[in-house]
């Protein structure tokens, strides 16, 4: 009797229904264990990377995603007191293309930036093909099946919050910048020593790249590529590469390992490590820097004088008190 | 067979040998006491058990024993 | 690409199985060997060598051995009683040569390529003490990923055919095959030729129940793994670590964490490996049966690592113990000495070659020989002292079949067991005699309760799902120990109740595993032998 109702089709449907039914399980729970708020109490995986979610609609215009390269060497509230742009760092500690593409994403949900900056460092991360294929999922299905994110939550879980909707709260005075006035020199040889060879960018870093050009393309967002000085993590090898990589693709790329006079940078002042991440005085020079490139090449709204927007010169105020160097 | 039984006897006092339906499986003989059971065997009947011969269908029960020893002692 | 990896699972396992079941039935073991070498390369490319070497190795050798017999029984028949004797004689050397040759190759590489920095730097160490310059150089070896396994499974095949079980197989695709099915090759179990040989070339198709089940024992094993061992592991990491630092309480419940973790990882990644053979209709020989329900060391090896245990059983303990020279032995002891210690004798020292083989397979150090010594003391104690017991239990009149000294005795295996495993996690002989001697003289039984076990790494809610996790996989265990087939069990209910289980364990894993941020997966502890 049961045997013979195992036709094909019959064993088809049932497992087809049963993955049905475990995609609603899991999209259910998704919701349940997301925290419900982007406080760093709340749960929220990069507190500081995520609060873009609680700035007002769509005011923010610039949005830089990367790795700990452009979270230390970025300086939101910088290019706000000497250019009037608003920008946030949504960079996350070892950020991939697909984690800046699944962050980007999140960022479009509540924003409406006119220019997005990838500091490209994090095309270079090796990941074996079970992190691209998990890469890959979040990037694509991350947020409705965070459960796979959040799930060691189910410790902290919090009754009440578990079917409310997300409420966001918090207020990142740096806007994603991670602020460090520690000061290492990096006093070893001149690293970018010019050459014809090419460093490989791992194909699922430029196949990301692309989507995340797509993404910008889709939603009349300018795409820039940049590289934050880094002694420890760049040479002239991924320079070729990423120049190639963006010729390509007629994106503009800015190199900030060369000629670092430029912008008057110093590897014995500006390094909170000896020489892999820039400390405040180092994010301050580049990022006035990076404020005139954009100056001369898009159209960014200046807001110092739009009452509404008053809250980013008390917050400037907060910025500078914690500057130290 | 009287032999077989009487050998049996000695290796495990006080268990019914003929009655036993897999004396591998039911952990009565265990791999010391076979090759204890092995030494014994081949001095009584003077035969040769070989490795090969050691599987558990050979000394399952009492007669897969005498089987194996009437086999042997063709050879 | 661990067993428990996603690209394993999802497009490794998928792509083979589609592969496998769209080729015609004769091709099909084409795609498991295929994906066993790719398998094999991914993981670790420059080492296919040794695998491919020790296959031709056992293969040709196989084959020689085939014609030696051949020759014998085509000769014998035109030979009387005493010509037959006499050639049998040298075939009977022959045979042993090529098989000898070919042990030698095989174990020869194994014994270089793991056991080569070892040794050479005990010597050096001598040599010093000698006040003699060392001389053998330190190599860095590569250790080619499961010889420790694939070798026995060559080694068995050639002792088989040359002991005559079986003939030598002349498909070399069936030998190469046998010896790297992709499940099997980075853990076992460790399979005989007559075992798997013939299902890997039968190439029949999945079928929905082959399907189902195999889903199933993956998940379950993937339970195991994620949720129970890798969220045991932060704490045994950190207590074995800093050994010298803990309390006694920390060391013991480290010990036991320990026991659990690479049961529940060892067992887990066989679960796995059996329902990817299964995918293909394939049963490998299972290598646990409830080994904490043991009520002796010795039961515990028959259900802890069985083919393993089976095959020291088999290729060491009957070679050595059956072997001639012992025959003579035992006589002489048995005519000196008493009769117990007469047949005592062989089977100890038998038994001391298995436990040496044992300890050193398991890794080149001397913390493993000291494993395997550790389990020999304990069963040489018990034959010892068996008489011993029998005395007492007979005196004081316990029942010892009953159901309450069978529960003694299942404890004093898990606490025998605890210790062993102690040993093998402690970093060397030295630690494990530190901890043990800090179990004793530092106990600090306050810890059990006053939170200090919640700051090691690990919080009480991971200590509760280890807990539950257990408690379920016990429950389950208890179960299959009665003769109760839960997948059979659960395959006859109807589909809400068959859903809900499937669908609650696949849950369970994601949300309670022990994986994402903060987490790194954890390789399997048993692949790296």
């Amino acid at each position: 009797m049961e045997k013979s109702k195992n036709t094909l089709l019959s064993c088809v449907v049932k497992s087809i229904v049963f993955i049905l039914i475990l995609t609603l399980l899991l999209l259910g729970l998704s919701y349940m264990m997301a925290p419900k708020d982007n406080t760093k109490e709340s749960g929220i995986i990069n507190p500081n990377a995520t609060g873009f979610y609680s700035e007002p609609k769509n005011s923010i215009d610039v949005v830089v995603v990367g790795n700990s390269d452009a979270y230390s060497g970025f300086s939101p509230m910088e290019l706000w007191n000497s250019f009037g742009y608003t920008s946030y760092v949504s960079a996350e500690g070892l950020q991939v293309p697909a984690g800046s593409l699944a962050m980007l994403k999140r960022i479009l949900t509540c924003q409406a930036p006119k220019l997005v900056i990838l500091e490209t460092d994090g095309m270079f991360t090796k990941t074996d093909v079970s992190q691209n294929i998990i890469n890959a999922f979040n990037s694509v299905l991350g947020e409705p099946f965070s459960v796979f994110r959040y799930h060691n939550r189910w410790k902290k879980l919090k009754w009440k919050d578990v079917l409310r909707k997300p409420y966001y709260t918090a207020h990142c005075v740096t806007k994603g910048q991670m602020l460090s006035n520690k000061v290492k020199e990096y006093s070893g040889k001149e690293y970018m020593i010019e050459t014809d060879e090419k460093d490989k960018i791992p194909p699922f870093s430029v196949m990301t790249v692309d989507k995340i050009k797509e993404l910008c393309e889709e939603n009349g967002i300018e795409l820039l590529l940049l590289e934050m000085p880094s002694e420890s993590s760049w040479n002239y090898k991924r320079h070729n590469a990423v120049k190639e990589f963006a010729k390509e693709r007629d994106l503009p790329f800015i190199d900030l390992n060369l000629d670092r006079d430029r912008f008057d940078f110093d590897w014995t002042t500006d390094s909170r490590d000896g020489g892999n991440h820039l400390n405040t005085r180092g994010a301050r020079k580049v990022t006035r820097f990076i404020g005139e490139y954009l100056q001369k090449h898009y159209d960014l709204p200046d807001y110092r004088e739009d009452p509404a927007y008053s809250v980013w010169h008390e917050d400037y105020k907060e910025y500078l008190k914690q500057i130290k160097i | 067979m009287e032999e077989l039984l009487e050998i049996l006897e000695n290796l495990k006092p006080g268990v019914d040998f003929p009655a036993q339906t897999d004396l591998i499986e039911d952990h009565i003989l265990d791999s010391m006491s076979v090759v204890m059971l092995v030494g014994e065997l081949n001095d009584a009947f003077d035969i040769e058990i070989t490795p090969v011969d050691v599987i558990p269908e050979n000394f399952k029960t009492v007669d897969a024993i005498y089987a194996m020893i009437q086999r042997l002692s063709d050879d | 690409m661990a067993y428990s990896s996603i690209v394993y699972l999802l497009p490794f396992l998928g792509a083979v199985v589609l592969l496998y079941n769209g080729m015609p039935k004769k091709y099909r073991w084409w795609v498991l060997l295929l994906a066993s070498y790719i398998f094999y390369w991914l993981n670790s490319p420059t080492t296919l060598i040794f695998l491919l070497l020790s296959t031709a190795a056992v293969y040709l050798a196989g084959i020689f051995l085939n014609k030696i017999q051949d020759g014998f029984d085509l000769s014998k028949k035109a030979l009387d009683k005493e010509g037959k004797k006499q050639l049998r004689k040298i075939v009977g050397w022959q045979k042993k040569a090529i098989c000898a040759c070919a042990l030698l190759f095989i174990f020869g590489l194994l014994a270089f390529l793991k056991y080569y920095p070892f040794v050479s730097e005990n010597i050096n160490q001598f040599l010093k003490l000698l006040h003699l310059e060392s001389t053998l150089p330190s190599l860095k070896l590569l250790l080619p990923l499961g010889i420790s396994y694939y070798t026995l499974q060559a080694a068995g095949y050639i002792i088989d055919v040359y002991r005559g079980k079986y003939r030598a197989d002349t498909h070399l695709g069936k030998v190469a095959l046998f010896l790297s099915f992709f499940p099997q090759i980075v853990e076992g179990p460790i399979a005989r030729f007559d075992q798997t040989a013939d299902q890997l070339m039968e190439g029949n198709r999945s079928t929905y129940q082959n399907l189902t089940w195999g889903i199933q024992l993956i998940l379950w094993g993937l339970f195991k793994k994620m949720v129970i061992a890798d969220r045991a592991n932060p704490f045994v990491a950190e207590v074995f670590k800093n050994y010298a630092e803990q309390s006694g309480v920390a060391l013991l419940v480290g010990g036991v964490l320990f026991t659990v973790q690479i049961y529940m990882e060892f067992s887990g990644c066989m679960d796995i490996v059996i329902g990817s053979a299964q995918l293909f209709g394939i049963n490998l020989p299972k290598n646990f049966a409830r080994p904490f329900f043991a009520t002796s060391v010795n039961d515990f090896w028959r259900r802890w690592h069985i083919t393993l245990g089976a095959w020291l059983r088999d290729y060491v303990f009957y070679s050595v113990s059956l072997s001639k020279g012992f025959a003579k032995l035992s006589k002489k002891a048995k005519e000196k000495l008493t009769p117990f210690l007469g047949a005592l004798i062989p089977s100890a020292a038998a038994l001391f070659c298995v436990w040496i083989c044992n300890g050193i397979w398991h890794g080149a150090g001397w913390k493993y020989l000291a494993y395997g010594m550790y389990y020999y003391g304990i069963m040489l104690l018990g034959m010892l002292l068996e008489p011993l017991f029998a005395q007492c239990g007979a005196k004081l009149k316990l029942n010892r079949e009953g159901r309450a000294f069978r529960i003694v005795r299942i404890l004093r295996t898990c606490i025998l067991v605890v210790g062993g495993m102690t040993l093998f996690r402690a970093e060397t002989v030295g630690a494990f005699g530190e901890i043990v001697y800090r179990i004793f003289t530092n106990f600090a039984p306050q810890h059990f309760y006053d939170g200090t076990l919640l700051h090691l790494c690990i919080d009480g809610w991971d200590f509760i799902a280890i807990a539950a996790g257990c408690a379920i996989v016990l429950l389950v265990s208890i179960l299959q120990e009665k003769g109760y087939s839960l997948r059979e069990q659960i395959a006859g209910q109807n589909i809400i109740i068959r859903w809900s289980v499937y669908l609650a364990l696949i849950l369970a894993i994601i949300i309670f595993g022990a994986y994402g941020s903060g987490y790194d997966q954890v390789a399997f502890i048993y692949g790296q032998f």
